[in-house]
């Protein structure tokens, strides 16, 4: 499995230098970040492509290797709409929270290394559950799944 | 009856005159009565001002004016009606003498005497001996209590009444310190003052003024203040909305908002500032240098919603400054707009 500091990085970048759309590729991960991302409201699409057009037609014709995934990116007054991605777990140091914690960190209270997430924050989830493997915090606290903290968005 | 005001009476006389028409509809019957007149001649300049003026001895309004408590609106103001006139004579391109009338571009407060033309219903010689006759009357722009806390200065223009500068606005004295330059001809020194401001309901400025006097300085500093004020935004009028940091030199500050009844539990530069900014509940931490302008320019950044000011990295303007770093405290419906999903707030506290 790809760690996802590469996706983060890029994604960050390409928001700060105010690009129209960022493509990354075609893996479980990806989807579900950029899923997470759109259900929360910091992304405006994602699409299916290839490395060179943002067409699901042609992502149906081509190979594994030129699949991208296109996604949108969101402005407003001069601003975007995402201004960082941090990441919380690393390969030095894994932080998994389990529902206690993650009760802790969504009503703003620091669970162990954990901080609160400040207003607007959001928290992505990597959990072992099949159906839904990649959660956000609140959404993972409705569905009681625990797991892997990976990066908070603000 | 006398509780029936005579305009009541007035308007009942007007509407039972007899018309021309049987229609109900009064305004149809208005627009009619005016068609059906005979086209008026155009009199002369100065026949229509004679007639203006004997309408005018008679009117009771002449009583106040003359009295000196109501300008007189038919003659132009010198200061206040200010205008630059461009005249062009007819060339190839128009038959036509076309005449351009500029007004508000140049402050009036840079008019000078007589010198500018005055665009009134009368002839200049007849307003200049009517302004002899009455002995017209300058208007005061700035309320009399406000002209007299600030110095009247007229390039104030805060939009606060007397009553609120004197008496609602909270203020505090930051610093107050002997500054000293040394020349060749020995010390100068100067008194200075760092001056805290604010409404208490999410108005709050600083400013800092020197003079050789330490009551010049303070009406100074106190000025700046003002006119550096700008809104902050609160959270139930009464804490912030999220918890922020921000380093500013060697002054690293983070604020947290907190519960009802909490109290300012933090530094006391910051508490003054957020006490004048009208937020009551917050806790703070200031590492690194403790120094009053830092840590209170530091807060400022921090709270003002300075959002990408003009000229920002040198859109057009130059560089960003550092002072107008940040986006500063947003609140929940920015956000809400700007995503355009809705924040559910899960904070216990």
């Amino acid at each position: 499995m790809v760690l996802p500091h590469d996706f983060c990085a890029h994604l960050q970048n390409a928001f700060r230098a105010r690009h129209q759309q960022v493509v990354v590729h075609h893996t479980r991960q990806n989807l579900g970040i950029l899923s997470i991302l759109l259900r929360s409201g910091f992304i405006s699409s994602i699409n299916r492509g290839t490395i060179t057009s943002s067409s699901p037609d042609d992502f149906n014709t081509a190979s594994d290797v030129q699949r991208r995934i296109w996604a949108d990116l969101k402005y407003r007054e001069d601003r975007p709409v995402l201004n960082a991605i941090k990441l919380i777990s690393k390969p030095s140091k894994s932080i998994n929270v389990d529902l206690t914690d993650l009760r802790l960190i969504c009503s703003g209270r620091r669970a162990k290394q954990v901080k609160a997430l400040r207003m607007g924050e959001i928290a992505i989830i990597r959990t072992q559950n099949r159906e839904n493997e990649w959660l956000e915090a609140r959404e993972a606290l409705e569905l009681g799944l625990d797991g892997e903290i990976i990066c908070r968005v603000s | 009856m006398q509780s029936t005001s005579r305009l009541v009476r007035h308007a009942f006389a007007r509407s039972s005159r007899p018309t021309s028409q049987s229609t109900p509809s009064p305004i149809f019957l208005r627009c009619k009565s005016s068609s059906s007149r005979a086209p008026k001649r155009e009199e002369p300049e100065n026949v229509k001002a004679a007639r203006v003026r004997q309408a005018l001895k008679d009117h009771p309004a002449l009583a106040l004016m003359q009295r000196g408590s109501f300008p007189n609106l038919m003659v132009s103001d010198r200061a206040l009606d200010h205008k630059e006139t461009a005249v062009f004579p007819p060339s190839s391109d128009s038959p036509y003498e076309n005449k351009v009338i500029i007004r508000n571009d140049t402050s009036f407060f840079l008019a000078e005497d007589g010198s500018k033309e005055g665009g009134s219903m009368e002839d200049a010689e007849e307003s200049q001996g009517r302004e002899e006759e009455e002995g017209r009357e300058k208007t005061k722009e700035i309320d009399p209590g406000a002209a007299e806390i600030l110095g009247a200065d007229p390039l104030m223009n805060i939009p606060l009444s007397s009553g609120e500068i004197k008496h609602g606005l909270h203020r505090y004295n930051l610093l107050s310190r002997r500054v000293t330059l040394q020349t060749g001809k020995g010390k100068q020194h100067r008194g200075s003052l760092l001056c805290l401001v604010g409404n208490g309901e999410g108005l709050v400025g600083v400013g800092s003024g020197t003079n050789q006097s330490h009551t010049a300085a303070d009406t100074k500093a106190f000025k700046q203040a003002l006119r550096n004020m700008d809104y902050v935004e609160r959270f139930e009028n009464r804490t912030l909305w999220t918890e922020m940091e921000c380093k500013f030199g060697a002054t690293r500050v983070v604020l947290r908002p907190r519960p009802i009844g909490f109290g300012l539990r933090c530094n006391p530069w910051i508490n003054r500032v957020l006490k004048a900014a009208g937020i009551k509940d917050a806790s703070a931490k200031v590492w690194g240098s403790r120094n009053p302008y830092q840590v209170v320019t530091a807060t400022l950044r921090m709270l003002y919603a300075g959002n990408a000011p003009l000229g920002m990295g040198d859109g057009i303007g130059g560089k960003g400054r550092r002072l107008e770093k940040g986006s500063g405290m947003r609140s929940a419906a920015d956000i809400e707009r700007e995503r355009g999903r809705k924040l559910v707030p899960l904070r216990t506290f």
